[in-house]
């Protein structure tokens, strides 16, 4: 292998070792500075609640001793941050009863018990069950059952006629453990498996313009961190649980009713016309999520993937023939602001609460504005030391690699609010990203006020650029490396600078015999005059002029007269 | 290169008999959890204990190169017909070996238990694949870190470099968690930090 291709080598993989550790100290400085900041504001600033009181019992909800209902929504600022890093958001996701998980339900010990789950490898959702069958000697015996459901059917061998489930999402709905309600994402249609009678029942495949369902039953994402219920004196309130209906998320963020029974989307009815008037039978909503504050508001739709946390909780009565409407909160993407919703039966947004602080000192005093700021707002600079915060987040989003930010920019729509937390590349909450959500604006004009948070990036990096460039050119660096570096500087600023600190020529130097300046000793030329390490030897010329003596003084030598050369040659 | 790796195994005897240690410590306590259901305690003990696993593979690498710089091994194996390369290679294939070895019988006890108490591995098949594959895989970065801290003839460099190396692979593993993502950025970098360390290994003068 040539010097050369070695040297390509350890700088490529230098360069690598010196981002993959830069990034990693970045992030976790933006991740203090985010804690640090969550925790400015008062810990009940995060709970919400809503007096629902009119939505359960409307007729008795101005009588004092009427029927009360409280939505109390939570959210566990101590753990929201801890909670999105990927160990620990990949342990909660894979633990039995994960919102997204191939359930798995068990009764009894060990491998005696009943177990329902979904086997990845059959692509077949199983029941597998022991029961005691009486003996003719008069004993008892275990008998292991196994059986197969797919989109076609149930069946006691996993045959390829029950066919194969694709991507499913399966719930037990209501608590019915004799029939799953399965949503297969690769067929589009919903699936509900009834193993007593060994039958599956298809719903109608699902339009493709209609957006997918992300979650039904009880749609939640980080349910740990986003708590939400109701408190009610209601005696025959049912917590979310229906035996013939229940909500469906999909992914365009709305919220849609099921019926059990047929396996497609109805039950409720919001008549809209193009004004918003209410006149005929056109959508079927239950809700939809709310928009959260951000710093730059209005983000336009909010969908699932925009969202930290959520939690869609639907209200029933009775014995679960009555519902009453449905409550969404939310968490927005930096998690510094939170949102609840309610809505009624029919799917219209009765009351809305946003997350908002409450100063204790300006609330005792009595003045200050009679509307409290939004929690984003508080976060980002009234509270005392998030200006600070801000600041110091700005700064480090700076010295990420500019490339990376303006990819950031650019791909932000396109990353889910979690795996945004734990980019280490892309920056899915950086300021320019949360610029390039703002909707509302036009592209160009989103792009030029972005530039803010762009361009002090692309700065630095011209700055090392032309510091390197010196020490380069010091260096006896050629010019198209050197270019090379200014380009590696621009683009990847602070770790391109460290890895030309780290790998730059240390080679020992020696004074040039023809320029004097220093020289490389492993270079056949000089790389500031281009002289070879022979320097040819100056011979003296064989002539000189003789003109009139000079007048000698005591002070300067000069040769004796006699010791003069003159006339001819001595060569 | 056997006869290498063979040294290579017997110079370093005191890290493997406390890697089997480690590994042996975690074996009960995943029996002991499983048998108890003490979820998370077991998992704050598998978590140290792997944290210990990777600073002793950290260490060992540093150990390796630390030794050979002092005591000129390289410089005396290069008169015969030995190659850097290959002296570099053998210690790294000497990690993998001790790493296979420490966790084959972790994994077989994991399924084993899993299996034992009814849980469908077909469920989680592809989690303890992917779980595994990245602690291997930091195990063997923490090496490389090693090999990169450990060649100076400083002793506070590589002890400092290898703790600031051991922090940075553990806060990775928590920021990206045990996915393909994760596995994908361990590989680039266990490649990089090995041909970082077959640059500087090879281009030594003595």
């Amino acid at each position: 292998m040539t010097a050369r291709r070695r040297a390509i080598l350890n700088v490529s993989a230098t360069g690598f070792l010196v981002l993959f550790a830069t990034l990693l100290v970045l992030f976790w400085a933006r991740w203090g500075c985010e804690t640090t900041r969550r925790g400015l504001l008062p810990r009940r600033t995060w709970s919400l609640d809503l007096d629902v009181s009119s939505l359960i019992m409307p007729r008795t909800a101005q009588e004092p001793n009427g029927v009360r209902g409280i939505l109390h929504a939570r959210m566990d600022m101590d753990q929201i941050d801890s909670e999105m890093l990927g160990a620990f958001q990949y342990l909660a996701t894979r633990a039995e009863g994960a919102p997204d998980w191939p359930i798995v339900v068990r009764g009894g010990n060990g491998r005696d018990g009943m177990r329902y789950y979904y086997d990845r490898s059959l692509r077949t959702l199983v029941h597998e069950s022991s029961e005691a069958v009486h003996q003719p000697n008069g004993t008892y015996a275990t008998k292991a059952t196994v059986a197969y459901a797919g989109p076609e059917g149930v069946a006691d061998k996993p045959d390829r006629k029950i066919g194969r489930f694709s991507d499913p999402l399966v719930h037990f709905v209501g608590g019915n453990l004799d029939r799953p309600v399965v949503y297969d994402r690769g067929l589009r249609r919903f699936f509900a498996v009834d193993w007593h009678n060994k039958t599956v029942e298809q719903g109608p495949e699902l339009p493709a313009k209609m957006a997918a369902p992300v979650d039904f039953d009880w749609p939640r994402k980080q349910p740990g961190n986003l708590s939400l219920y109701l408190e009610t004196s209601e005696p025959h309130y049912v917590h979310g649980e229906a035996p013939d209906r229940t909500l469906v998320l999909d992914e365009a963020g709305d919220v849609r009713m099921l019926n059990l029974e047929t396996l497609e989307y109805g039950g409720l009815v919001r008549k809209l016309d193009r004004d918003g008037k209410e006149y005929s039978n056109v959508a079927r909503f239950a809700g939809r999520l709310p928009a959260p504050d951000t710093l730059f508001p209005p983000v336009g739709h909010v969908t699932p993937d925009d969202l930290s946390a959520y939690n869609v909780l639907p209200i029933f009565f009775g014995k679960g023939d009555t519902y009453a409407g449905c409550a969404v909160a939310v968490v927005s993407r930096d998690a510094t602001a939170m949102k609840l919703e309610v809505f009624d039966a029919n799917g219209t947004s009765v009351v809305m609460q946003p997350s908002v602080f409450k100063d204790p000192f300006t609330m005792a005093a009595g003045v200050g504005r009679h509307v409290p700021p939004s929690t984003v707002s508080a976060l980002y600079f009234e509270a005392p030391g998030a200006a600070v915060l801000t600041a110091t987040k700005y700064m480090l989003e700076c010295l990420h690699p500019p490339v990376l930010l303006w990819l950031s920019y650019f791909t932000t729509s396109d990353t889910e609010a979690i795996a945004g937390h734990q980019s280490l590349f892309m920056l899915a909450d950086s300021f320019a990203a949360m610029k390039a959500r703002q909707v509302d604006l036009p592209a160009i004009s989103r792009f030029t006020t972005s530039l803010v948070f762009l361009i002090p990036g692309v700065f630095l990096g011209v700055l090392l650029a032309i510091a390197i460039d010196r020490d380069a050119r010091r260096m006896g660096v050629s010019r198209r490396s050197r270019r090379l570096w200014a380009a590696a500087m621009v683009l990847f600023g602070l770790p391109a600078f460290v890895t030309y600190k780290l790998t730059r020529p240390t080679t020992a130097r020696v004074t040039c015999a023809n320029c004097g300046r220093d020289r490389w000793v492993d270079w056949e030329k000089c790389h500031h005059c281009g002289s070879l390490w022979l320097v040819p030897e100056l011979i003296p010329p064989a002539w000189r002029v003789i003109g009139r003596p000079e007048e000698q003084t005591d002070n300067e030598p000069s040769p004796r007269p006699e010791e003069t050369i003159s006339g001819k040659s001595e060569v | 290169m056997l006869a290498l790796i063979q040294r290579e195994l017997q110079d370093h005897l005191v890290y493997i008999v406390l890697a089997g240690l480690i590994v042996a410590v975690m074996i009960a306590v995943a029996i002991l959890t499983a048998c108890w259901g003490m979820a998370p305690a077991g998992l704050g003990i598998g978590g140290a204990a792997t944290a210990l696993l990777l600073a002793l593979f950290c260490l060992l690498g540093a150990a390796q190169m630390y030794a050979d710089r002092a005591n000129r091994i390289s410089a005396l194996l290069a008169t015969l017909a030995v190659t850097r390369t290959r002296i570099l290679a053998a210690r790294v294939l000497t990690a993998v070996v001790l790493i296979s070895a420490i966790f084959v019988p972790l994994l077989v006890t994991v399924v084993a238990i899993l299996y034992s108490i009814g849980t469908p591995l077909t469920l989680y098949r592809g989690t303890i694949a992917e779980v595994s594959v990245t602690l291997v895989l930091t195990c063997l970065a923490g090496h490389c870190i090693g090999l990169l801290a450990g060649w100076t003839a400083n002793r506070t460099i590589p002890a400092l470099s290898v703790l600031f190396g051991m922090l940075l692979l553990m806060s990775f593993v928590i920021v990206k968690g045990f996915g393909l993502a994760a596995i994908g950025l361990l590989l680039l970098f266990i490649v990089a930090s090995l041909l970082h360390v077959w640059h500087r290994f090879t281009s030594v003068s003595f």
